[in-house]
């Protein structure tokens, strides 16, 4: 598996908005993704 | 689900299964199972008059003063005061927050969208600038979100 290429992201998630994210830390098996994007 | 980033090729997208901790509920653990790239368009394009700088990269490399009309993570929608023909290759310089070094992107005229405005689409941006334009299209997201709530 290849990095995120940025650390901002959206989430689309079936039912729900999407919503963007960052991402806190990511391996090749796991990507953990903070909600909580702040206004810059 | 889906984690999806604006990339200058197109749109990186890892799918998998999203594991939620009532804990944690500002955090997103996602398990990964796929990746692909879509280079085609897909990215969110927001509405957004930023003003830059126009520069032609081949021959006399004139510039001007600009402000885009819209932004996304793969091109945008600019005025062109220097009539760049399509194909023609150039730099743009925005200024996407007062004070701060402009976001440099480089690019080529893709489409002629009337009324002086041109499509780029891009072709070279540093990681760090894709972070500032990928950040600037987010929140624009959210405000527009917000707005269409109400």
């Amino acid at each position: 598996m290849n990095p995120l290429r940025s650390r901002y992201v959206t989430v689309r998630i079936a039912a729900y908005d999407s919503l963007p994210a960052v991402v806190e830390s990511e391996t090749d098996r796991t990507v953990v993704l903070s909600l909580a994007v702040r206004a810059p | 689900m889906r984690v999806e980033c604006s990339t200058p090729r197109g749109v990186q997208r890892v799918t998998g299964v999203a594991h939620w901790d009532p804990a944690r509920p500002d955090e997103l653990r996602v398990q990964r199972e796929s990746e692909e790239l879509i280079q085609r368009r897909e990215s969110v394009r927001v509405d957004a008059v930023v003003p830059g700088l126009l520069i032609a990269v081949e021959g006399q490399s004139a510039r001007a003063a600009t402000t885009t009309v819209n932004v996304s993570g793969t091109g945008l929608l600019v005025r062109d005061p220097l009539g760049l023909a399509i194909g023609e290759r150039v730099r743009l310089e925005l200024e996407l927050e007062a004070g701060a070094r402009p976001v440099a992107v480089e690019g080529r005229v893709v489409r002629d969208a009337g009324a002086d405005a041109k499509g780029l689409q891009f072709e070279a941006v540093s990681r760090g600038d894709q972070d500032r334009l990928a950040r600037f299209i987010a929140e624009r997201q959210r405000a527009e979100l917000r707005i269409g709530r109400r």
